[in-house]
């Protein structure tokens, strides 16, 4: 009876073990595919724990990473504030900042940050994940940069256009006062012409009275 | 040859000691060794256990299996022979073994004080190894020391540096401090009872 009972134990106890490791297991492989970078610190800011991917974005190995302070791969300053308002609020959401690589280039990250606590309520670490900002930074610099080189080329044709608005009116000028010059000097044709047409009718209305009056004197002789 | 053969000796000498590990410890040193010496290292370390007779196939070692202690130390001797590692090797993989385990997963939430670390880790250490004992004698936070001992562990004088190496880890890792020293103080294989460490920070 004594050695069913600690038969069914030892069976219980070794399906439990492979429940436990399979669970590990599963674990470590979510843990390990992630792209993210995650890593769990302690309150002191000592990395104790992770995954490839922030030895993929840092270029340094597990072995170097695990008991490495924090401020040693980012922004010291600005990881340190990260840390206290972890600990005040129990998160941190999207602070920009940037990972220092093995070859002290600088990867800019946004960071998130969630406080650890035990089973009794008590803070004992800290989760971070970090989103790579890399080729982000890139897209924006390449959008800035096209953006600029599209305002220098439209102030380029905006100084063109001006030029040849300016050029224009310039020419309209001109043209105006050519046209008015020759509009005053019609008129004074126009002028001209209407004071000899009104001459030539009163010289008509002289012959006119000429002719009764040489007529008028051929019936009276 | 000699090597060789007095490694075959210690093997033998090894194999009658009783006690198990965890796989998680055997597959720890092996993941050192890869990052250490890589695929060929591994391949070496693979062929010196063979040569040496053990019939354990490194590549389905599970991490929460139990397996002969003896092994779990053999594979750390013939890392020490194949690439010819100081003492100061072994010491150094003892502490960055402890850095990439399941026992370092398990302990991650305690490093906040070196005590609470030191006692989950004599907790650990008996889920991890059916023998030997880790306690923690004296603990000093004003005067900055921690004292320890390993009692009925005595597999090789190497272990020694293994296990130092492991503990030291543990401390700097909680204290976030680099000016942390470990000495053993007594030693089972000197005479003395059990293996007592000291471990102090400025």
């Amino acid at each position: 009876m004594v050695k069913e009972e600690s038969k069914n134990k030892a069976k219980k106890y070794n399906s439990l073990i492979e429940d436990i490791a399979l669970l590990e297991s599963y674990v470590q492989e979510i843990f390990k595919f992630i792209p993210l970078p995650l890593f769990f610190s302690n309150l002191k800011g000592v990395i104790l724990e992770a995954n490839p991917a922030l030895e993929k974005i840092t270029g340094r190995d597990i072995y170097s990473l695990i008991g490495e302070p924090i401020e040693n791969i980012f922004d010291g300053k600005e990881i340190k504030k990260i840390i206290r308002e972890t600990i005040q609020k129990g998160f941190v959401h999207d602070k920009e900042t940037f990972v220092v690589d093995k070859d002290f280039k600088k990867v800019p990250v946004s960071v998130f940050t969630q406080v650890r606590k035990s089973l009794k309520g008590v803070k004992t670490g800290i989760f971070f994940s970090l989103i790579n900002l890399t080729e982000i930074k890139k897209k924006e610099e390449s959008i800035q940069k096209s953006s600029k080189i599209l305002e220098v080329k439209v102030a380029a044709k905006t100084r063109e256009l001006q030029k040849i608005t300016d050029e224009l009116e310039v020419n309209i000028k001109k043209r105006t006062k050519e046209l008015e010059e020759k509009v005053e000097e019609l008129e004074k044709m126009n002028k001209l012409m209407v004071g000899r047409e009104l001459k030539m009718v009163g010289l008509k209305e002289k012959i006119n009275e000429y002719e009764k009056e040489v007529n008028k004197l051929k019936e009276e002789s | 040859m000699s090597d060789q053969i007095s490694l075959k000796e210690i093997s033998q000498q090894l194999r009658k000691k009783e006690g198990n590990a965890r796989g998680d410890i055997i597959l720890g040193n092996f993941s050192y060794i890869r990052q250490k010496e890589g695929e060929v290292g591994i391949a070496a370390v693979k062929r010196k256990i063979k040569e040496l007779g053990y019939p354990i196939n490194v590549d389905k070692i599970k991490p929460l299996e139990w397996y002969p202690e003896s092994f779990s130390v053999m594979v750390i001797l013939a890392a020490k022979e194949v690439f010819q590692w100081k003492d100061e090797d072994v010491f150094e993989m003892g502490k960055q073994t402890t850095k990439h385990s399941l026992v370092m997963k398990m302990l991650i939430k305690y490093f906040s004080s070196l005590e609470m670390v030191f006692t989950e880790a004599s907790k650990y250490w008996e889920k991890y190894l059916d023998v030997g004992k880790l306690k923690i004698i004296k603990i000093n936070n004003k005067e900055k020391f921690i004292l320890l001992t390993i009692e009925g562990y005595n597999f090789h004088p190497d272990i020694c540096l293994y296990h130092a190496g492991k503990m030291l880890q543990i401390a700097q890792l909680c204290l976030n401090k680099k000016d942390i020293r470990i000495e053993e103080t007594k030693c089972a294989f000197k005479g003395d009872l059990h293996h007592e460490y000291l471990i102090n920070w400025k």
